[in-house]
């Protein structure tokens, strides 16, 4: 814009309307405003998470102690005055009932940050805070400076247990079940099969595993810790229920650092506990980008063979405009009603055929008769599959007529001169539709709450038993994991941190997607750009 | 496609030579032509196919119900016997009955060959009196010498099973039972008597067993209720299974309510008629669930009710009973009836032979049958799973239907109109899907759930909408070019967060907030514009000089210091505020509990009265700033204008004020209307939030439009001597104006269909009021919440994918609409 009605002393204020200027400024800072506030507040929870807090023990006037973390402040009004408080969180869920607790600041009388207070982090119940009375080795105390050692021993027997429990044992019932599917198939066709030889050989081998699992059990009694809270209430726990212990006021900030990295690593490769309020994303993680894939891999061949059918081959007039605008508008269709049709269409009609015909014998225990990975992916990308046609139509639509024109006059046929020409003159386009695709898929929710995605699946979709590819499991999603976790889990103050973290995560992968279709189409643009001729 | 080419090259000039495409280019390129063809036709199909899917699902939800088969069987040769009961088996193989010499008799449905036969009653006792309570199966009998005998009676596996307990002597041996009702249920039985001599007893036995000893005591309670001995014996007699309703009816339409809750002081609670006089009542029974009486007359009338509690009602304790349904009848006299065991079904029968299968609450006749040669029916009765409609004629003939009846309950009526259920005073818009009880009757208006879906839609418009054209108006004309691709795409990345996060937001960490500060909320909405305002007046009296070179982006970001500093203004003026109009307490306020109305119909006021004063002082005054503009100088005028605009908000919040005091002192309040009790998921949560992610798309497709104004119009108007201001609002923006209108169709698109945001922030109760601090449940919530409980093809189901339909249809239209508006702007914007 110009200086130049400033220098126009004649015009009027009025006319100028520099408040009303003002006023739809105002619209765009509180748009901007509003974006940036909400990205701040999720990078700066979602990062700040992780990282080690001191723990203050408070005394209160009437006598109370809390051990605990500051969760936030907050201010405000009670009957007219400013109160403000501030949130502990004490853990310790088993012996309080409850994680979290309000101090109100006026009723402070003291705080103090004990060297001896440490957190540790429990395999179940949430944390516990407070101190360490003795660490025991069948039930004879040893000295303090061993508990790190013992605790990485317990932890590691505790792995092998899990192990044990989950992948072999696991392993073990899988092909027990594939036995007795096998069978009850032959039942189905009217014939004999005998069995009893290789289940026999299976249960020989269970027992030898769950006698080792209880020798293992006997050893992780052995070594138990003695802990205090703050009111003086003793708890014994076995060492390999602590996943994390640290003396949080004792740490320098390299410590902490190791803390906070640690917990990132638990987050990102582990699986969760506490119903899903602690411990890692790995199976959400898993199965978004699973999913994602799944439906790119089926959006994307159609989303192109549509696109150039509309634009390349189909004759031109009202009939096909109308059917343009009709698979435009579907891109607003709401992702709940895809849903539904999933469920209806995908996970009933064609998932309970796929179940008749294929797995007779597990009837009536639905496979693909229910929700699950595939149906959740085909159901996303039914829902994106307009903004795949709708932007590799407008890719298409943009490669110069004169190109076309040359390849024909050169002698190419129209399936040639689509191939060579054409589509990857369009390439930039159409990767562009497929990532912003992605990227909608990645983050919609809706749909799949009621097409197959679960809060807490046993097994992911792909594992070491055959045929190692489940399609039909259900699966997590970081976007259903925020809204359980969030919204529906006992404690939601205590999943919080969970939440922001899980946010966080979700929108650097949509962001990360966002992006890398701005570079490709950058990149891919410069160098067909520079292919012209 | 095959082309032949003439190639001539520019050395060799001779004949030219031709050459033939390679067979493979050819097949090659009809393969692809067939697969793009048919695969993009079967994409296009599938896609729209949704639809079609979607409208297979719900079309058997309105289809009536169906005879899946028929037959009949010559039950009696001759002339039929007074029967007691009659019953089907869930099978539909085998039919019992009692007659009145207390024979229990099974027969072959198929082919009426009797199969067993069995006595019920003890030696020389003559029944008087029966009951047979519904989907139960136990029985009571009552004999001429007083005594009453309880029992099961059933059919198991193809064979009769009756274990009768001994007869209890209940009246006096002289005196006969006249009338009996019994009902049970797990711990207790209830069972009301009527003797010849006019005593009416009521016992009750209860059950307790006692979990550690695993004793089961018996405790058995007598009372006597009042009856008037000279008023002749009632006709009918019905009890409900908690034991505290009891209603007595008479053949001439007289009924009799009893208020049996304390059952220590029995009242006759009201009396009032059935029938109109000289209309005789044929029948009467209790609807499945024990609330709903059905009546059938001497004209073939039928007639459901219920008692509904009303102020002024004729009777002891405050209910009344009205004739809530009133079907269609029949052409004559109703002669029997059944009620089905599961729902709301009922079957009645005529003695004309015309029998109807009917659904109380949607007063629907789902099924209409005639008896051939019009022959009088004599029992019907309901098969236990709705399945069949067996009918027993006056000619001993048994009639029966298999039927199909998957979804009575609904009609387009009582999906989208007032319907009166069982128990509610009214009729009522209701979604209701679960409950814990056994004889609820699901609701599914979809009324509550599309009123929810406009008023989160609308709330959230109301906020998104002013925001994001006035940015996109700002984006467009003013703001620093450099900065444009920025903030744009900066904006636009809202648009890609995941609803969920938002949801997240707005539930957890928004909504305490808000709960905390909601005056402080409230008055940010004054705040911003008046700072930017007052932000703009002293601006002006800058020199142009110094405002020139601070024109662009540094404006910008003294806005959104102005708008932060608004906030922090708010966050200390809310209590402060708060003190002064809502006596210290704006939740306490909201609930009526203090205060007048007056301060909510103030600032309801406000933005209208400002808008007129300054519209008024415009008429006034307008001469007084032009006469001078041309000598005074800038600060001056600048000064004068900044004083116009403190004065036109003085006046105007002095004026909505008075306007305030006065609608208060007429008797209106907001409250109960727009504004009401505080709940903390509420619609100011859900339309702020759902404001992320409608602002976007609105501001994204709308600065589009008004870029895309050509340049040559914005040049000649600012070449005419205009400025930009009165360029981008009278030139650019009516240019613009149909992209605007259907950028915010869009929008609205997008909030019609939001689902995470509304699950989680919006509270999820189907309520029907514009109280902007109470919840609401949207379609597309309520289907996001309970499609994954919904039994395969149940009704639920089905209606869940009519919601969906709805939502596809809504968003569908609008946004066709839209896209049909934009081409034209687009047409538009191209001819000028």
């Amino acid at each position: 814009m110009s200086a130049l009605p400033y220098r126009q002393r004649r015009t009027s204020l009025t006319a100028r309307g520099e408040p009303m200027v003002w006023l739809t400024g105002a619209g765009l800072a509180v748009a901007t405003l509003m974006i940036s506030g909400l990205l701040l507040l999720v990078i700066l929870n979602g990062t700040a998470t992780f990282w080690p807090k001191p723990l203050r023990l408070v005394t209160l006037a009437n006598g109370q102690q809390f051990l605990g973390e500051a969760t936030r402040y907050e201010t405000l009004v009670r009957e007219g005055v400013l109160v403000e408080r501030v949130l502990l969180r004490t853990g310790n869920f088993d012996l309080y009932g409850d994680d979290f607790k309000w101090v109100n600041l006026r009723d402070l009388q003291r705080v103090e940050y004990p060297l001896d207070a440490w957190l540790f982090e429990r395999q179940e119940w949430g944390p516990f805070i407070g101190y360490i009375r003795a660490v025991r080795i069948d039930g004879v105390p040893v000295t303090l400076e061993q508990f790190e050692t013992l605790r990485r021993d317990a932890r590691q027997r505790f792995r092998q247990i899990r192990h044990l429990e989950k992948h072999v044992i696991g392993g073990i019932n899988a092909r027990l079940e594939a036995l007795r599917l096998q069978q009850r198939r032959a039942e189905l066709q009217s014939k004999t099969l005998d069995i009893s030889d290789k289940r026999a050989a299976l249960e020989a081998k269970y027992n030898e595993v769950t006698a080792q699992l209880t020798a293992l059990r006997r050893e992780d009694q052995r070594f138990t810790v003695l802990l205090a809270e703050a009111g003086g209430r003793t708890k014994e726990l076995r060492l390999s229920e602590i996943v994390r212990a640290y003396p949080a006021n004792r740490l320098t900030t390299t410590q902490q650092a190791r803390v906070y990295l640690s917990r990132w690593w638990e987050f990102l490769t582990s699986e969760p506990r506490e119903a899903n309020t602690e411990g890692g994303v790995l199976p959400a993680i898993f199965g978004t980008v699973l999913m994602t894939l799944i439906m790119s891999v089926a959006v994307a061949p159609f989303g192109v063979i549509a696109a150039l059918y509309l634009r390349e081959y189909a004759r031109q007039g009202p009939l096909l405009s109308a059917v343009r605008i009709a698979v435009n508008n579907l891109a607003g269709v709401p992702s709940i009603v895809f849903g539904v049709f999933g469920l209806g269409f995908f996970c009933y009609v064609v998932g309970g055929t796929i179940d008749s015909l294929l797995y007779p014998e597990k009837l009536p225990t639905p496979t693909f008769g229910t929700g699950g990975i595939l149906w959740a992916s085909l159901t996303l990308a039914l829902l994106t599959v307009p903004v795949v046609i709708v932007a590799t139509e407008e890719a298409l639509a943009a490669v110069p007529r004169s190109m076309r024109e040359g390849s024909y006059a050169c002698g190419a046929s129209k399936w040639q001169t689509i191939w060579r020409i054409v589509l990857p003159r369009a390439m930039p386009g159409v990767m562009t539709g497929l990532i912003l695709a992605m990227a909608r898929g990645a983050g919609e929710v809706a749909p799949l709450m009621i097409t197959g995605v679960v809060k807490l699946a046993p097994e992911l979709p792909i594992d070491g038993n055959p045929p190692f590819f489940h399609l039909s499991r259900s699966f997590m999603h970081l976007g259903f994991h925020i809204y359980d976790v969030g919204f529906q889990s006992r404690n939601s103050e205590a999943g919080k941190p969970m939440v922001y973290t899980t946010t966080l995560l979700l929108i650097l992968l949509i962001a990360l997607l966002n992006i890398s279709a701005i570079y490709i189409r950058n990149r891919l643009r410069r160098r067909f750009v520079g292919a012209q001729f | 496609m095959a082309t032949t080419l003439v190639e001539s090259g520019p050395v060799e000039a001779a004949a030219p030579r031709r050459r033939q495409t390679r067979r493979s280019v050819r097949v090659i390129d009809r393969i692809t032509t067939v697969v793009i063809t048919v695969g993009g036709l079967m994409v296009i199909v599938a896609v729209l196919g949704i639809l079609v899917y979607l409208i297979t699902v719900v079309v058997p939800l309105f289809r009536p119900a169906r005879v899946t088969e028929q037959a009949h069987a010559d039950f009696f040769a001759d002339s039929v016997p007074e029967l007691l009961m009659c019953e089907v088996d869930s099978h539909r193989n085998h039919v019992m009955y009692v007659d009145r010499s207390g024979q229990a008799v099974l027969l072959d449905a198929r082919s009426g060959q009797r199969l067993e036969s069995l006595a019920l009653t003890p030696p020389g006792a003559v029944i008087t009196a029966w009951a047979r309570p519904l989907a139960s199966e136990r029985l009571a009998l009552g004999y001429a010498d007083g005594r009453v005998q309880v029992g099961v009676l059933r059919i198991a596996a193809g064979r009769l099973e009756v274990a009768m307990d001994e007869p209890v002597q209940v009246a006096s041996p002289g005196d006969g039972i006249v009338r009996l009702d019994y009902k049970t249920s797990e711990r207790r039985e209830v069972f009301t008597a009527l003797t010849t001599k006019g005593e009416l007893f009521w016992d009750e036995v209860t059950r307790r067993q006692n979990v550690v000893t695993g004793k089961t005591t018996v405790r058995v309670a007598k009372h006597q209720l009042p009856f008037p001995t000279t008023t002749p014996l009632p006709d009918f007699l019905l009890q409900n299974t908690q034991g505290d309703q009891l209603y007595l009816a008479w053949r001439d339409g007289t009924i009799w309510r009893y208020d049996l809750r304390r059952i220590t002081e029995p009242l006759i609670a009201e009396q009032t008629d059935l029938t109109p006089a000289g209309v005789e009542l044929k029948q009467l029974q209790f609807m499945f669930g024990d609330q709903s009486l059905v009546a059938g007359d001497s004209r073939g009338e039928v007639t459901v009710w219920f008692r509904i509690e009303q102020a002024g009602a004729n009777s002891t304790d405050g209910y009344r009973l009205v004739p809530a349904h009133r079907p269609e009848p029949h052409g004559a006299a109703v002669q029997a009836m059944a009620m089905s065991t599961r729902d709301k079904c009922f079957v009645t029968a005529t003695v004309d032979g015309e029998i109807f299968l009917r659904h109380m609450t949607s007063d629907r006749v789902l099924l209409r049958q005639r008896l051939p040669d019009s022959v009088a029916v004599r029992a019907v009765m309901l098969a236990p799973r709705g399945d069949g409609i067996f009918a027993l004629d006056e000619r001993g003939r048994m009639w029966s239907w298999g039927v199909h009846n998957p979804h009575p309950e609904t009609t387009w009526h009582t999906l989208f109109g007032k319907v009166w259920y069982e128990g509610y005073n009214e009729p009522t818009y209701t979604w209701q899907s679960s409950s814990g009880t056994d004889d609820f009757e699901p609701k599914f208006s979809l009324v509550p759930l599309i009123f929810g879906t406009i008023k989160a839609t609308v709330y959230s418009m109301m906020f998104a909408v002013p925001i994001a054209l006035l940015a996109a108006i700002y984006t467009s004309q003013f703001l620093d070019k450099r900065l444009r691709p920025i903030i744009k795409s900066g904006i636009e990345t809202m648009a890609s967060l995941p609803s969920v996060v938002l949801g997240f937001i707005a539930a957890l960490v928004l909504a305490p907030i808000v709960e905390n500060w909601i005056v402080a909320c409230l008055i940010v909405f004054a705040l911003v514009p008046l700072f930017v305002l007052g932000g703009a007046f002293l601006w002006q009296m800058i020199p142009p000089r110094v405002a020139c070179r601070y024109q662009g982006w540094p404006q910008f970001v003294m806005l959104i210091v102005l708008v932060i500093v608004a906030l922090w203004a708010a966050r200390y003026c809310g209590p402060w505020l708060e003190q002064l109009l809502f006596w210290g307490d704006f939740k306490a306020w909201l609930d009526g509990r203090m205060g007048t109305a007056a301060p909510g119909l103030a600032i309801a006021a406000w933005p209208f009265s400002i808008v007129l004063v300054a519209w008024v002082q415009h008429l006034l005054f307008r001469r007084l700033g032009s006469a001078r503009r041309t000598e005074t100088g800038r600060v001056r005028m600048g000064l004068i204008e900044l004083g116009r605009f403190i004065g036109v908000m003085v006046v105007g919040t002095l004026v909505a004020y008075l306007a305030g005091w006065l609608m208060a002192s007429w008797g209106w309040d907001l409250r109960g209307w727009w504004l009401g009790t505080y709940v903390q998921r509420n619609t100011f949560v859900v339309g702020f939030v759902m404001g992320f992610a409608v602002i976007p798309i609105i501001y994204t497709i709308s600065e589009d439009a008004l870029s895309s104004v050509p340049e040559h119009l914005k040049s000649a108007s600012l070449g005419c001597g205009a400025t930009p201001w009165q360029t981008a609002i009278r030139v650019i923006l009516p240019v613009a104006l149909s992209g605007i209108f259907s950028a915010i169709m869009v929008g609205l698109g997008r909030a019609v269909g939001e689902t995470m945001i509304v699950v989680m922030a919006a509270g999820n109760t189907p309520l029907m009021d514009w109280n902007i601090f109470n919840g609401l449940r949207a379609l597309s919530a309520n289907i996001a919440v309970e499609l994954p409980e919904a039994v395969k093809d149940s009704t639920l189901y089905r209606v869940l994918f009519l919601a969906a339909l709805t939502l596809f249809v809504i968003t569908f239209v609008i946004n066709t609409a839209a896209e049909v508006i934009r081409q034209r702007f687009r047409r538009r914007a191209f001819q000028l």
